[in-house]
């Protein structure tokens, strides 16, 4: 049975793909039926968590879509449609065959210089992919993939690791047994790229600590460097001129199948 | 002489001491940086977890809208973004068709051969700098390191740091580690194996005698002065060389009393 996914992890995918909501107004539509409820799930070390069904995620988008187009929320409650959509289909890489071709001499993970940071190693993931596409573990391996492809450079059998590593971690995976990485970041990340053009490489700065004041045209970004230079601004970067254009060729370029 | 160049986002904030002597040895060789109008970012890591469509159409704008033979990249993530998206625009033709409907909206076009992505290390290497060290100036012997992405999987020359700091009249020591991986955005920040990864390659230069290590990229940069080990100088490969040609440490991005 599925997990479901965190309140956390439908705001970071939402905004990954460029949609804005505050965790409130999530709240909200859940109150109004707009959304499904969560599920109560005790954690092991203590607390409870609120899991919502995948599909909730889907469910979301459709609703934000419609207003966009300026419905109100009644309107939407009526066009929604009332029960579960059956889950999707796994996907399928578009480099499978090769991946017959591993021949599981664990070269992959011996080379890997963050090895030890993987729950399993490349390979395991490949021969599990191998057996069923669907028993694949919820192992963390494509999110701490640095992508350095020291392991394409050495595999005997030119296995497309890392585009694997990357379909993985992009969409062959069910979103519940999604790891989680730094959603604030990825959400800022995004944002700013939405609403500029640039933006900047927070992945660069994992070790620092960052916080975002005020509203989008009056940003101030707040960077905390682990060293003697204590917390420090930065400027917001500059508007590009395309960027109308370049938002509507985003939304698009994220509907590609 | 002039070349077009994308500088991209860390050259506003996370890499300024980088783009700040990029300028400064630019003007100071005569060439006339244009930046490409109205860039845009590449994505860095995270249209690694986008439908493949948003991270070639962030590059394919960059390389539309860069008119010229050649696309001078300074940092090594965007130059891999942009190069791997560049050969699979070439490679396949169903994507470059649906990328060439979304460039359409700015009326855009995508040319299959140009630009050639050029990296600041082969541009520099590539150049005649030799006669443009200042006199009297001695060099104290420095390593290199390239990291990943300038050296899989695109790989670039892997000399060029070699040609370019030797003709100001660095010594370099060669090592074994230059293009081995410094743990790049590992996600976990406390992790004992970036500071393993980092200090490894500290280690390495400072046992074959560097007093230094000339670095090429705003990551490798960040995460070996963080992880490496305070004792050990890391600079850009770009600042060693303005030292050399006697340009003043603060227009590179250098403390003063360097
Ligand atoms: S190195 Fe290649 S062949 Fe060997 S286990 Fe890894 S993917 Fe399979
Ligand atoms: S590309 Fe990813 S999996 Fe392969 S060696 Fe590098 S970090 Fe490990």
């Amino acid at each position: 049975m599925e997990p479901g996914l965190l309140l956390e992890d439908i705001l970071q995918k939402l905004a990954e793909e460029g949609y804005q909501i505050s965790k409130r107004t999530f709240l909200y539509y859940v109150q109004l039926g707009l959304l499904p409820k969560g599920k109560r799930k005790g954690q092991k070390k203590g607390g409870v968590k609120f899991y919502y069904p995948t599909w909730t995620l889907e469910r979301l988008k459709a609703i934000l879509e419609l207003k966009k187009k300026g419905l109100k929320l009644k309107e939407i409650q009526e066009r929604l449609p009332k029960k579960a959509p059956s889950p999707p289909l796994p996907k399928t890489f578009s480099q499978a065959e090769r991946l017959k071709d591993c021949n599981a001499c664990g070269i992959c993970g011996a080379i890997c210089p963050v090895y030890e940071e993987m729950d399993l190693p490349p390979w395991r993931l490949i021969q599990a992919w191998e057996e069923v596409p669907d028993s694949l573990p919820s192992a963390n391996t494509p999110w701490v993939c640095v992508g350095c492809y020291l392991c394409e450079t050495r595999c005997p059998q030119e296995i497309p690791i890392v585009e694997f590593l990357r379909f993985l971690r992009r969409e062959g995976l069910p979103p519940g047994r999604r790891w989680r990485k730094h959603p604030e970041w990825s959400r800022i990340f995004w944002s700013l790229l939405e609403e500029r053009g640039r933006s900047f490489d927070f992945g660069a700065v994992h070790a620092y600590q960052i916080r975002v004041l005020g509203p989008a045209e009056d940003q101030r970004l707040l960077l905390r460097l682990p060293g003697p230079e204590g917390e420090k601004e930065v400027t917001a970067p500059s508007k590009i001129k395309g960027l109308p254009a370049l938002k509507r060729a985003l939304e698009r370029a994220r509907g590609w199948k | 002489m002039k070349i077009l160049y994308y500088p991209g986002c860390s050259s506003e904030h996370l890499a300024r001491d980088l783009y700040l002597s990029i300028e400064t040895l630019a003007s100071s060789l005569g060439v006339e940086l244009e930046v490409l109008s109205d860039w845009n970012c590449c994505g860095a890591r995270e249209i690694e977890e986008a439908p493949e469509g948003v991270g070639l159409f962030l590059a394919a704008r960059n390389l539309a809208l860069a008119q010229g033979e050649e696309l001078l990249v300074a940092c090594s993530l965007c130059f891999h973004n942009l190069k791997r998206a560049q050969d699979l625009l070439r490679k396949e033709a169903g994507f470059r068709a649906r990328i060439a409907e979304l460039l359409k909206e700015e009326g855009l076009e995508l040319s299959l051969k140009t630009p050639q992505i050029l990296p600041l290390t082969e541009f520099l290497a590539r150049l005649d700098l030799s006669k443009f060290r200042s006199a009297g100036f001695r060099g104290l012997p420095v390593a290199v390191y390239y990291g990943c992405f300038l050296s899989r999987p695109c790989p670039t020359d892997l000399e060029a740091l070699e040609k370019a700091l030797s003709a100001v009249g660095y010594p370099v020591v060669p090592t074994t580690l230059k293009s081995h991986c410094c743990g790049g955005h590992l996600p976990r920040t406390d992790s004992p194996v970036i500071k393993n990864l980092c200090q490894r390659l500290i280690f390495e230069a400072h046992q074959k005698g560097a007093t230094g290590l000339a670095v090429a990229c705003p990551v490798c940069k960040l995460n070996l002065e963080i992880y490496g080990g305070p004792s050990f100088p890391v600079r850009y490969f770009t600042q060693y060389l303005g030292l050399a040609l006697g340009l003043s440490p603060s227009w590179l991005g250098l403390p003063e009393e360097e």
